[in-house]
């Protein structure tokens, strides 16, 4: 049995990567052109006025007039949310091994970092704004806060199940501490890891959105979030569209990204990276 | 200590191992070791049987120093189990393969040596070495996802024995797998002893098994594990694959069988 399948699958001529991400990105494409050109004919057949919906032709039309300063709020947004989501992966990682060091440890400070998770960003944002200033660094902080806690929550998940037979095998060979975090227990997490990167990359772009709402600056290329704000208080309901639609995708992009490291790091030796 | 050896293998001299009186009560006076008492001398093949769930494996685990008991004295080669040094010379094959599953196989069978403190030429080579002994130098750069669940086990056995160990302790290392695929490994581990003169201690549920490897089967009570019978197996050293139809080892097996039944361990051994 097990020799015919080895077989088949060796014989298979297996799809490249891109090939495979093609596969894969056709049929939300697809439909995503197929609502477009609907919502095209039924907002041009009911006229509705553009300042309560653009037609998706309008809103593309703001994409290109508009597309200098799209572009450089995207690049105030993009740093903002990738530096916050490396920071929350970095400290996430560190504070989930600082975790796992001790069940006392681990009753001491859980339930804080659950605390801070349902305390909402935009309660935080202001407190950021009086501590620091309005601006990047408060954005990007609004972002880490965001992003933390799955990092976190995943990674002390992944480093407290690793296999305990071999956790008994280190023992037996003198493993020390450091030697099995990174031999057995991080590799063991990279899952998990990877799980947590997911949700803290979207949750990354979410929070510094957010976060520019409360506490972006108001000039400048401040960022979509500002854009956005600015955009609706002018009545400019096409350019908050246009705002809407870059930010999501700068968050598709970082999940991407994501998803493309998680599946360098997994394909060879985990079952969700494969077949 | 382990590591300097000589290339050939047969130079390595099995430890002796004596249990005494042993005694492991969990938390909640769960007793899964009793009054355990026996000495193996160097380089013996023993086997121990026993009803599912009897605590075999607690005293597999007793005897690695992985475990501490609440009563009582485990040896290796005259030291107390629980305070050996790290080379004790000690290998451990679970009941599943458990390899790194990130790693490809000579780097999961390079695992022991590195983290010994081997350099890495070394710790190749004698991987190299162990990787050939079970018969999968082809699949050395094949990661344990691409193997079928006989080659981990080959792989995780090669794993044991990079170190040379003197003393190998097996938890039902092959229960897992398919007839056919456990006599050809059972074979195979019974030629690495035979070249090695390492002590190993099988903990088995299969009486064919245990009769065809040992040279002597230790029969375990229900939990907690107390010793019932205590077998010699006189079937000489060399044995092959024809000694599973010889009369001598079904006659073994039937007093193993009978030790068995004696403990009540039938019911509990459904899967032997």
């Amino acid at each position: 049995m097990r020799c015919g399948r080895e077989a088949a699958r060796k014989g298979m001529n297996m799809p490249s990567p891109g090939s495979r991400a093609i596969q894969a990105a056709w049929p939300p494409i697809m439909m995503f052109l197929l609502l477009a050109i609907s919502a095209e004919m039924i907002i041009r057949a009911m006229k509705v006025p553009a300042f309560l919906l653009p037609a998706p032709s309008a809103v593309l039309r703001t994409m290109w007039v508009d597309s200098g300063e799209l572009l450089a709020n995207l690049a105030t947004t993009a740093w903002a949310a990738v530096v916050g989501f490396g920071a929350a992966v970095v400290l996430g990682i560190l504070f989930a091994i600082l975790l796992s060091t001790s069940r006392f440890v681990q009753r001491a400070l859980y339930p804080y970092m659950v605390f801070f998770q349902t305390v909402p960003v935009v309660a935080i944002a202001p407190l950021l704004v009086i501590w620091i200033e309005p601006g990047l660094k408060s954005v990007t902080i609004c972002a880490l806060v965001v992003a933390i806690f799955p990092m976190i929550a995943n990674t002390l998940t992944g480093l407290l199940s690793a296999d305990p037979a071999l956790r008994d095998m280190f023992t037996l060979y003198g493993a020390g501490w450091w030697a099995s975090l990174i031999k057995l227990r991080l590799p063991s997490a990279m899952p998990n890891i990877v799980t947590g990167m997911r949700i803290a990359a979207g949750l990354a772009v979410i929070g510094t959105i957010v976060g520019e709402f409360v506490a972006g600056e108001l000039q400048g290329n401040a960022g979509l979030g500002v854009e956005l704000l600015v955009a609706q208080k002018v009545g400019r309901t096409d350019l908050v569209f246009a705002a809407i639609l870059v930010a999501s995708l700068l968050g598709l992009s970082l999940f991407g990204l994501v998803n493309l490291t998680g599946h360098l790091l997994l394909r060879r030796w985990h079952a969700s990276e494969r077949g | 200590m382990v590591l300097q050896q000589s290339p050939d293998n047969s130079t390595i001299a099995g430890v002796s191992l004596d249990v005494t009186g042993a005694y492991r009560t969990f938390d909640g006076n769960v007793k899964a070791v009793e009054d355990v008492s026996f000495s193996v001398p160097p380089g013996q093949f023993l086997s121990l049987l026993g009803p599912s769930g009897c605590g075999k494996s607690t005293l597999l685990r007793l005897i690695a120093g992985l475990d501490h008991l609440t009563a009582g004295s485990i040896q290796v080669a005259g030291r107390p189990s629980a305070d050996l040094p790290k080379r004790s010379g000690i290998a451990f094959v679970f009941q599943d393969a458990h390899l790194l599953p990130w790693r490809n196989v000579l780097r999961n069978v390079e695992l022991p040596l590195e983290l010994l403190g081997i350099g890495r030429p070394q710790r190749r080579e004698l991987a190299r070495q162990a990787i050939e002994e079970v018969g999968l130098s082809d699949a050395i750069t094949r990661y344990p996802l691409q193997l079928s669940g006989g080659m981990r086990m080959r792989v995780s056995l090669a794993r044991a024995l990079v170190t040379r160990p003197r003393l190998l302790l097996l938890d039902e290392p092959f229960a897992a797998l398919d007839e056919m695929t456990r006599h050809r490994l059972d074979e195979q581990l019974l030629g690495l002893w035979q070249n090695s003169g390492m002590t190993v201690v099988f903990v088995t549920h299969s009486i064919l098994e245990a009769a065809f490897l040992s040279q002597r089967a230790i029969v375990f009570s229900r939990r907690p594990a107390r010793v019932i019978a205590d077998i010699p197996i006189n079937l000489g050293r060399d044995r092959a694959a024809e000694l599973r139809t010889d009369p001598r080892l079904l006659h073994v097996m039937q007093e193993i069988q009978h030790a068995l039944r004696a403990g009540g361990g039938e019911e509990g051994d459904e899967h032997a």
